[in-house]
């Protein structure tokens, strides 16, 4: 439905050239929703605004159902106007002249060939009860709240039925609760329409809930893409394991055998590959992997021994901060019930290192691809 | 110690100082206008023995046929013309250098600006030097390239005349504050628009001109306001053109060819005049009001995608250079070449005849040194006065929960609409009723140009509504008392707003014409009223040298207001 190759755009500065999409290439299938996660300045947003032709691509070809809309080569570049497309701006970009119902009508007013009357009145009031906001049709729209004004801006982007629907960071404009409610009725929706969406986030919870497949961006360049559950379960790289939540990260060095990783102090955690002796490496651990416990483990295969730091009480469970020595220290979420206390002994049992461990060439948590 | 709330005393008397103040400026001597318009006979000051309440002075203005045929339609065709010619200039320069490709748009936006610098009569002298009908340079070139005789083509003494040069005049204030508008624009609602089919045109004309309007339709009524209240073009140009319009009329009325002053009868002409201002003020409000409203991302400047302008450059950048041609570059060239070689045609063969003498005769005078220090003086007490006023009464509005503080709000936004004319002649009327000794001093000018005081409240309330109130809280649980908490944490972080209030009102301070002719006296002289009197006297060579002294001395001023005023505006 989408296909990006090998798209590549830059952005003169004052500091001379800034290259912010370094050579990427993704594809959309039929009815997917595909999201772009990475952090600010990632490159996401300048991808989606050149899908969209609100940017002009340095080169790469942009192909959206059959026509190839966007390849400098060729000298092909269909403006923004001519695109299949609907668009969610970050701003929802309401314009303050017109009332809910007629911003929701615009598409339709400016299609040529004229679409009826008739038509227009069905269609807009169609798309605004799938919405929610059938009863507000007449609202000026200067008196809608944040909610409001995203499900009008999702209303007027479906509204002329696009083969491909933009969404850029739609929910960050709103507060966290709103957001959460929002982010459920997107997802159904999305769902019920069927529509082939693309969205770009910097927020992984966001991506995990609406988004089929994930391509997680960084520095220009997608790093990995996969289904939510693949890239939470195999991040294929510090960045991605880092960044995909509160990870733990322990750097070491590999030791003699290759099979182990020596930490500062006496701890070490014995892996399942074989490294080439004295690599450095990065252990990146889920709070999930990581088990506490007083007494040492006469049986795990890895045991880190450390002190408690800090407890910090969180209703259902604890936070607790373990020092293992060094400046290395882990975070993992304990139950209230464990009576601990501050300074006090511990170990942490790692249960599975299952895609936990890289090498110095899987790069570092900011670098990425390097 | 008592233990009943105690009640810091610096915040309620300080601030209330401020309001008083502001009464004074502006209230008082509107009181005065009306009190004086119902007394009569109308050569008596309002307080003099023998003055009586009467409606003569009301009865004989509005049964003068002048008023009607001439005053009321020379106004109105002055107004609507300056109007949609500035209108015309200020949008489209501002979007061809807010939002088309043009180059150099930092080098046009400096020399539009420059003439909101240079008080009006030096610009007015200028253009008499360049478009009389006579020997205006201008002129004369066209003759000789078209061969003609007699006079012309162009007369500046004409209503087309006068309109032109008020426009060039209005333009960089409008100018300015479209900038701000179109700066103030989220570009995504273009893009939205574009996304959902829309062409460019399409968007042009369905998102961005109703989008824009009410921020583009605030500066054309607070144009039309300016407009009316125009004076110094109108008595310079208008006079010869025989346009008689409002503002000039009440000078007339206190400065009649033959005869005493008639106080009664320009009092009374004042009130329609001062009622039309306050209609277009109320008109202002609320397109403002509706432009707040459409912002729904406030107080916010937005980098704005440059459009190409293909084959128009060619026609924008002949607007750009005709403008600024006509109102700074040619202005700047026929003052100092006449000040140095008199009023003649420039040519290289008169080179060598340059002489400083007219600048040594002008400088030698006594009465140019008085004008300059004056005008410095008067330009800083008002500026001075007119932003501590304004830093108190935009405390009141933005912090305080007084009763009357809307009330304050909008004595202090009326003074817009108060043209300067009618202040002068209020302020005349009290000092001349209520002898203090202050008449024919500087410090009557200085009350009167005070009244100004709008623009410095709304810039101190905007910057006080940035400053999160609990910033002050944090100083008052810190122990601070009131005044302490003010002097140690608002006007630090209010001070680079209470200093671009102080750069606009100090510019607008230089550029005063109108009180201190109204006002003026041998002691109190003024730079542009020394001009507007040597110009009189018909001595080209002087005057030019004045004005281009006066020239040289706001010029420094162009960096202060692009520093300090232009990004205020685009912030607010």
């Amino acid at each position: 439905m989408l296909k990006v190759s090998d798209l590549n755009k830059s952005f003169a500065t004052p500091e001379g050239r800034n290259t912010v999409i370094k050579g990427i290439s993704f594809e959309v299938k039929e009815g997917e929703c595909y999201a772009l996660l990475g952090p600010s300045g990632c490159g996401k947003t300048t991808t989606l605004r050149c899908v969209a032709g609100l940017e002009k691509a340095d080169s790469g070809v942009i192909t959206i159902g059959k026509e190839v809309v966007s390849d400098p080569a060729s000298g092909i570049f269909v403006p923004v106007h001519q695109r299949p497309i609907g668009m969610v701006f970050q701003s929802y970009a309401i314009w303050p002249h017109l009332d809910v119902f007629e911003n929701v009508a615009y598409p339709l007013r400016v299609q040529r060939p004229r679409v009826a009357k008739d038509e227009i009145t069905a269609r807009v009031m169609e798309v605004l009860k799938l919405v929610g906001m059938d009863s507000l049709a007449q609202r000026p729209s200067t008196r809608l709240s944040g909610g409001q004004q995203q499900r009008v801006a999702l209303a007027r982007a479906i509204v002329r039925r696009p083969a491909l629907l933009l969404l850029d960071e739609p929910l960050s404009n709103l507060d966290a609760r709103l957001r959460d409610t929002m982010r459920k009725e997107l997802a159904d929706l999305i769902a019920r329409i069927g529509i082939t969406a693309m969205f770009v986030t910097h927020d992984q919870a966001e991506a995990f809930s609406l988004a089929h497949r994930i391509a997680v961006m960084n520095l220009g360049h997608i790093v990995q893409e996969g289904t939510p559950r693949q890239i939470y379960g195999r991040p294929n790289s510090p960045f991605v394991a880092f960044f995909m939540g509160s990870a733990n990260v322990l750097a070491g060095r590999a030791s003699a055998s290759g099979r182990e990783v020596d930490l500062i102090g006496d701890n070490r955690i014995v892996v399942d590959d074989v490294l080439e002796s004295g690599e450095a490496v990065s252990v990146v651990l889920r709070p999930g992997q990581l088990r506490l416990t007083r007494e040492q483990p006469r049986d795990a295969r890895n045991a880190l021994s450390g002190q408690i730091r800090r407890l910090t009480f969180q209703g259902g469970s604890i936070e607790c901060d373990v020092h293992l020595g060094g400046d290395l220290a882990v975070r993992l979420p304990i139950p209230s019930e464990l009576e601990l206390e501050k300074d006090m002994p511990v170990w942490i049992v790692i249960d599975s290192l299952d895609g936990s461990v890289f090498r110095e060439k899987d790069g570092s948590i900011k670098g990425g691809l390097m | 110690m008592s233990r009943l709330a105690k009640i810091d005393i610096g915040e309620k008397l300080v601030p209330a100082l401020g309001a008083a103040a502001a009464l004074y400026l502006i209230a008082v001597p509107i009181i005065m206008l009306f009190y004086a318009a119902f007394h009569g006979p109308s050569d008596y000051l309002p307080f003099e023995a023998g003055s009586k309440w009467t409606l003569d002075n009301i009865r004989s203005v509005f049964s003068d046929p002048i008023l009607y045929g001439r005053i009321l339609p020379d106004t109105l065709i002055f107004v609507t013309g300056t109007v949609t010619l500035t209108t015309f200039l200020a949008f489209t320069f501002a979007w061809l250098i807010e939002r088309s490709d043009i180059a150099g748009s930092d080098v046009w936006f400096s020399l539009i600006l420059f003439p909101l610098l240079v008080p009006i009569p030096v610009l007015a002298i200028a253009w008499i030097f360049l478009l009389g009908p006579n020997a205006g340079w201008i002129n004369l070139a066209i003759r000789a390239v078209f061969g003609m005789d007699g006079n012309g083509p162009l007369n500046i003494f004409s209503m087309t005349g006068l309109i032109v040069c008020q426009s060039l005049a209005s333009t960089p204030f409008v100018f300015l504050l479209m900038t701000a508008t179109l700066r103030s624009m989220n570009p995504q609602m273009e893009e939205a628009s574009g996304a959902s089919g829309a062409s460019p045109l399409t968007t042009f004309r369905k998102v961005t001109l109703p989008v824009l309007l009410p921020g583009i339709l605030a500066p054309v009524i607070l144009v039309t306001l300016i407009t009316l209240e125009q004076f110094e073009l109108p008595l310079i140009i208008g006079l010869p053109a025989r346009v008689n319009v409002f503002a000039y009329r009440i000078y007339n009325e206190l400065n009649p060819a033959s005869g005493l002053p008639n106080y009664g009868g320009a009092a009374a002409i004042s009130i329609p005049f001062l009622a039309l201002g306050m209609l277009a003020l109320a008109f202002y409000n609320w397109t403002i009001r509706r432009a707040d409203k459409f912002a729904i991302v406030t107080g916010k400047a937005y980098r704005q995608r440059q459009i190409p302008l293909g084959r128009w450059k060619i026609a924008a950048y002949a607007l750009l250079i005709v403008y600024a041609g006509l109102a700074v570059i040619l202005p700047a060239f026929v003052l100092i070449w006449t000040s140095v070689l008199g009023y003649s045609f420039p040519s290289l063969a008169a080179l060598p005849n340059a002489t400083l003498s007219a600048y040594r005769d002008v400088m030698g005078n006594a009465t140019f040194w008085r004008a300059v220090v004056n005008t410095l003086l008067v330009a800083f007490f008002t500026a001075l006065i007119a932003t501590t006023v304004g830093a108190l009464l935009g405390w009141i509005i933005a912090r305080s929960q007084w009763w009357g503080r809307r009330g304050i709000d909008f004595i202090s936004f009326m003074s817009t609409g108060i043209p300067s004319v009618i202040v002068a002649l209020a302020v005349m009327l009290i000092y001349l009723s209520v002898p203090i000794g202050i008449y024919g001093t500087i410090w009557i000018l200085i009350i009167a140009a005070s009244y100004r005081i709008a623009a410095t409240t709304r810039i101190a309330r905007a910057g006080l509504l940035q400053i999160h109130s609990e910033l002050e809280e944090a100083s008052a649980a810190s122990g601070g008392k009131w005044l302490n908490t003010q002097l140690r944490i608002v006007v630090p972080l209010l001070l680079p707003a209470l200093m671009s209030g102080f750069i606009l009102i100090f510019i607008v301070g230089t550029r005063e014409f109108t009180i201190p002719l109204v006002l003026h006296s041998p002691e109190n002289i003024v730079l542009p009223v020394l001009l507007w009197q040597l110009f009189q006297n018909g001595q080209p060579m002087p005057s030019a040298a004045l004005a281009t002294f006066i020239m040289a001395m706001v010029f420094p001023m162009i960096f202060l207001a692009r520093r300090y005023i232009a990004p205020r505006t685009a912030s607010e």
